[in-house]
């Protein structure tokens, strides 16, 4: 065999990666070939050099570094879906209900929005403390209209259910059409039964406006800023056509009495406008999910008293109680922190 | 000590801590891949953090086909190369190993008047080292990469080839050519006996 046939095994031949016949050929060869021989010795020492080349020592913040990175990491692949989606009912609310207020400010100026107040309280529940928030709810509604993929979670959010309701109870009120049945299961004994009583839950809102360069980076900023204080935060989805194309808005929840402290904090960022105080009305809500709690429960004593009632039955009933009392502590929550929305406003390049 | 297996499982979870035990398993050999890969300790450091928040974000993908530590030495290699191939983009570089077609549709060695330090100082060790980690960076990807899993990581061929998705042929070839390129240059410089 020639030298060149043989140089080319060489290297898996110092690895051990050649078959017998093969070692047999080359050691024949290398007996006899000085060149090749130490072709062969120059690619043993090649290779050890290679193998103690030496590596620098890694520096000691490497791991500590990598973990923050990964919690944040970890934190950012997190935010859409578990942090603001639970949230979805209750905060998208109270975030979209700062514009709806602005947009029903500009509407009740506009529109005659006196007679569609009286034809929703015909065919609503009666709820004699819900006046001041019904521009609010109605726009919350249409808004919600919007966005089918939040109406589907209906099953699971009892509030949307309401949302649903009142859409519809809206629009056929619009054309003139008789309510028709709401299209919850036990929405409809909600219409023999009246409603209980509720003093009015009122949720604190305070909105800021920052004029920014970049809006979602300045948010990001606020976000690390809400993480450092371990405030709640979520980013609020807010309809394009009203946002603007180089904004967003953030949604932090506080204690009433930090509310200044958390501005002063933002100047990070950029100046905060004045906080407007609004407030959220929730009676309505939060009357239905008790009034649903309250129908549910009698239901189950009900079926209990019956000698036939298959247990599957009670547990069903029994889910959907756990599910309303998730939706009232939600609410509750709600009530007792403060909500601060921060709409960051960037600069739009013509 | 958890076991691997109980640490892969949590991280996919998004257990951090599970993953910082893995982290420390591997770091330093890590770390080392990358270093022969870039050539200096900042682009090594990064890239080596790169290569862990790469494995964390993807570890779903990883079926478990094969070990932990080859798909992370994967993972490391790519996150390598393709810094490198980005940055070859912004800056054409000659590679010492890709052989220059000449007019008649031969192929022949291309030239370089390298900035390797003379047969007088070679006798330092820290010198010679760095004269083969120039010419390793001088490299083309794919002989880089068989080279440096072989001969600096020690992995076995079938190891090579799992790493760089290609047969143990290749694999072999791979590794001969860029021994070859290697060996042909030091000798050619007297820094061989």
């Amino acid at each position: 065999m020639k030298c060149e046939q043989i140089r080319e095994m060489l290297s898996p031949y110092i690895d051990g990666m050649t078959s017998e016949k093969e070692n047999k050929i080359i050691s024949a060869h290398l007996e006899n070939c000085s060149q090749c021989q130490s072709e062969l010795e120059h690619l043993r020492l090649l290779c050890v050099a290679l193998k103690n080349l030496p590596v620098p020592k890694l520096p000691e913040r490497f791991s500590e570094e990598l973990h923050k990175r990964l919690v944040e990491e970890q934190n950012f692949v997190l935010r859409p879906k578990e942090i603001k989606t639970p949230k979805k009912s209750g905060w998208i609310a109270a975030g979209v209900a700062g514009i709806a207020l602005a947009a029903g400010i500009y509407a009740s100026s506009v529109l005659p929005i006196t007679p569609m107040i009286a034809s929703w309280q015909e065919k609503h529940i009666e709820d004699t403390n819900n006046k001041p928030s019904l521009a609010i709810n109605e726009i919350i509604n249409r808004i919600y209209s919007g966005d089918k993929e939040k109406v589907e979670e209906q099953n699971n959010a009892p509030s949307q259910n309401l949302q649903k309701g009142t859409q519809v109870a809206t629009s056929n009120s619009q054309k003139g059409v008789p309510e028709n049945k709401p299209d919850t299961e036990i929405e409809s004994n909600a219409e023999t039964t009246p409603l209980k009583e509720v003093s009015p839950k009122l949720a604190d809102v305070f909105s800021t406006r920052i004029m920014v360069k970049n809006a979602a980076e300045s948010a990001d900023k606020v976000v690390q800023l809400a993480r450092n204080n371990e405030w709640e935060y979520a980013y609020t989805d807010v309809p394009r056509e009203m946002a603007g194309p180089n904004s967003c808005v953030l949604t932090i929840k506080v204690n009433e009495e930090d509310i200044d402290k958390v501005i002063s904090q933002l100047d990070e960022v950029g100046k905060a406008s004045a906080p407007l105080h609004n407030r959220l009305e929730l009676t309505q809500q939060y009357s239905e999910v008790e009034n649903q709690i309250s129908l549910l429960q009698k239901e189950k004593e009900t079926l209990q008293q019956a000698e036939c009632t298959e247990q599957c039955k009670l547990d069903e009933i029994e889910q959907k109680v756990q599910v309303y009392l998730k939706q009232k502590a939600a609410l509750d929550k709600e009530l007792e922190m403060t909500t601060l929305e921060i709409y960051f406003v960037g600069e739009v390049n013509p | 000590m958890h076991s691997e297996e109980y640490l892969v499982k949590q991280s996919i979870q998004g257990d951090t801590r599970a993953f910082d035990e893995l982290v420390s398993q591997y770091h330093n050999k890590i770390y080392a891949l990358a270093f022969r890969y870039m050539g200096n300790e900042e682009d090594a450091y990064d890239m080596a953090q790169e290569a862990f928040i790469k494995a964390f974000r993807s570890l779903r993908s990883f079926k478990g086909n094969s070990s932990f530590s080859t798909w992370l030495y994967r993972v490391t290699t790519n996150v390598c190369l393709d810094e490198l191939r980005r940055r070859k983009r912004r800056i054409v570089a000659l590679s010492l190993d890709e052989p220059l077609a000449t007019q008649e549709g031969d192929e022949v060695e291309k030239e370089i008047a390298d900035s390797s330090p003379g047969a007088d100082i070679i006798y330092e060790q820290k010198e010679f080292s760095q004269y083969i980690q120039e010419l390793l960076n001088e490299m083309k990807p794919e002989h880089k990469t068989a080279i440096v899993l072989r001969d600096v990581m020690e992995f076995s061929y079938e190891e090579i080839a799992e790493v760089m998705n290609c047969s143990m042929g290749t694999v072999k070839s791979r590794i001969s050519r860029a021994r070859e390129v290697l060996r042909k240059k030091i000798t050619d410089r007297e820094l061989l006996p």
